[in-house]
């Protein structure tokens, strides 16, 4: 039995990207085909300059491919108007930073509280799920710390929590343990899996790192923008 | 929560934020100090209008109005007595006096030289007496007819000082050539050289006595507040009519083309300094809302990404704008206080040309100038702000996160 849900969450079809440097065509993403289905833990995996964080920004609506389409439930997300995408975001995906992202001037809760503002909820309401979502990832000592109070695996866990607590259906990190050691980052990657589990959320990870892969149920590998079968 | 945030946002970089509303107070409170300066000005000359020179109403004969009549005698007011009679029987009017100007040759014996009389009843004007300020002597009296104050800059060609006597020469209305004898009380001065040096002040009794007439050319109206000035024309109007259909009522700002046009030349000043002090407001804050947003890209990127809207990421830096505007309001309504302090407590004074006396400068602060430097530094403020916002919120998402936050 897979330890995934069979229903189709997110899908690349033929995708590509490029950029343009004056003269210079660059290829981040080309050919990509990949689907992901509801409740996976998967890992985008690749050298730095693969486009690992590239076909992610796809995936997360805040960037569009110059090639082929991305879907997120059966929609084409690039027909999307501007505000579409963004009500997309704020409903249904979540993001971790390889930098946190965190927000300087708001506290731990505050910061978990911030992307509820979209979606219409009371101050109390707002308030509960936020103190939840730090309980969840072992933060309910430190609801009043501001990120600077706070170390780095402190800071991702911050952030997972805000990512975690609109309850979306994915939730993209990207390279989420670049930046810590190797046993914050151990235990930052076991929390996702946890909550992976236990919520039933989807969870995308860029990273080049064997230790973070070797904890991923599933690796789609990349190299110079193309998926690596090992051919 | 985002007014929290904006909040927040603001004083993140206390120095910066602090240099900011200091340029926002600093704009504010100047715009309060020249509007109260300008507001200072315009009540004393107005003042100096009624009080001293045209009362708040006057009333003539249309001749008179429009210079049009074949004779001086033309120009009198036919029904003086039931005029005053009727006008002093008015509710809002307060005071009531005559008055009537002349050429005449006056003459200190030695020196001689043609002149403008002004008389005014003096019992019934002492205001009109104190807007002669006497530099030397003393002013008319009521119980001193036959005295005459000239003005100082015609004393001075005369050679002639206070307790000396002086004859005037005029014509009747008439035209029968008639002299007196008055003795100078004092020497005047208006703050306008022209006036002093070609005009002195009679009673009017004297005035009639020398014109061989018990009638006025006008009537000075005093009322009980300015703000009654049109509504009491109107009735005064409808009234006068019935009694003399020539009589033409003015009212005082009709008549007063110098606080007109002081009025109109500080309007174009008000224009020019708002838009001078609004420019510094303007690029001081988008230096500092700039510099922030500059800063703030990775954060802007991430709460793009987090789902928040184009709008509503201008709407965050714009609410930033906001609170320094009102900051660096309420920062500069109590500099404003400050300085207003100091410039009246320092008595600077002013010396207008043409004027022969020195004015204070001082300001009078009013609730109106106070909403409109508001007015002008929130919109300002919000502009200011709106502008680098609108750039940043159409960073690319990715772009954006490729700052560091």
């Amino acid at each position: 039995m897979p330890d995934y849900q069979d229903a189709l969450l997110l899908e690349a079809r033929n995708v590509s990207k490029r950029y343009k440097f004056g003269e210079l065509d660059l290829v981040a993403l080309s050919a990509i085909d990949l689907t992901i289905k509801q409740g996976e833990f998967v890992a985008l995996a690749g050298p730095s300059g693969s486009g690992k964080t590239t076909l992610l920004n796809l995936f997360g609506g805040i960037d569009q491919p110059t090639g082929g389409s991305i879907w997120f439930e059966g929609t084409d997300i690039g027909k999307l108007h501007e505000h579409e995408l963004a009500e997309l975001r704020a409903a249904k995906l979540g993001f971790i930073f390889q930098t946190f992202n965190l927000i300087p001037v708001l506290n731990a809760v505050e910061n978990v509280e911030y992307p509820l503002l979209l979606n219409g909820l009371n101050a109390e309401k707002k308030r509960q799920l936020a103190e939840e979502a730090l309980a969840k990832v072992g933060l309910e000592k430190f609801y009043k710390h501001r990120p600077s109070q706070m170390s780095g695996g402190q800071r991702q866990r911050l952030a997972i929590a805000r990512a975690m607590v609109k309850k979306p259906k994915v939730v993209l990190a990207d390279e989420p343990t670049a930046n810590l050691d190797r046993k914050t980052g151990a235990e930052i990657l076991d929390l996702m899996r946890d909550l992976n589990e236990r919520e039933r959320v989807t969870f995308v990870v860029s990273s080049h790192d064997p230790s973070v892969l070797a904890k991923m149920k599933r690796v789609f590998h990349l190299r110079d923008g193309r998926e690596d079968t090992g051919v | 929560m985002q007014l929290k945030v904006s909040f927040r946002n603001v004083f993140r970089n206390k120095r910066r934020t602090a240099l900011s509303i200091g340029m926002i107070a600093g704009g504010f409170s100047a715009m309060i100090l020249f509007y109260g300066f300008v507001n200072r000005m315009m009540n004393e000359l107005q003042w100096v209008a009624i009080n001293s020179q045209y009362g708040h109403l006057q009333i003539a004969s249309e001749q008179y109005w429009e210079r049009s009549g074949e004779t001086p005698r033309d120009s009198l007011v036919k029904k003086g007595d039931a005029v005053m009679k009727l006008l002093r029987g008015h509710p809002e009017v307060t005071n009531v006096a005559g008055r009537i100007s002349f050429p005449a040759l006056i003459s200190s014996g030695e020196y001689s030289t043609t002149a403008m009389g002004l008389s005014f009843d003096v019992e019934a004007e002492p205001k009109r007496v104190q807007g002669f300020q006497i530099i030397s002597g003393s002013s008319l009296s009521p119980d001193k007819p036959f005295q005459i104050m000239v003005g100082h800059l015609l004393a001075k060609r005369l050679r002639v000082k206070p307790g000396d006597t002086i004859n005037i020469l005029g014509y009747t209305y008439d035209n029968v050539i008639n002299a007196l004898e008055l003795e100078i009380s004092g020497l005047f001065a208006t703050g306008v050289n022209e006036v002093d040096d070609t005009s002195f002040a009679v009673p009017l009794s004297t005035a009639q006595k020398l014109l061989d007439t018990d009638q006025v050319e006008i009537i000075v109206v005093g009322l009980r507040a300015d703000e009654l000035v049109d509504s009491t024309r109107e009735s005064l109007r409808r009234e006068l009519t019935a009694l003399d259909p020539e009589l033409k009522v003015q009212r005082w700002l009709d008549l007063a083309k110098l606080y007109r046009e002081v009025l109109d030349y500080y309007k174009v000043q008000n224009r020019f300094v708002e838009l001078i002090i609004t420019s510094l407001v303007l690029l001081g804050i988008l230096n500092v809302i700039g510099m922030a947003i500059y800063e703030r890209t990775g954060e802007i990127g991430t709460i793009r990404a987090l789902g928040f809207t184009r709008a509503q990421v201008m709407g965050q830096f714009l609410l930033e704008g906001i609170i320094l505007g009102v900051f660096g309001v309420i920062a500069g309504i109590a500099l404003s206080f400050l300085l207003t302090w100091i410039v009246n407590w320092l008595k600077i004074p002013l010396t207008v040309p043409g004027a022969s006396t020195v004015l204070l400068i001082r300001v009078d602060l009013s609730f109106k100038a106070y909403q409109m430097a508001t007015a002008l530094i929130v919109v300002t403020s919000i502009i200011a702000a709106a502008i680098p916002s609108f750039r940043a919120s159409k960073i690319p998402i990715v772009d954006a996160l490729k700052h560091n936050i």
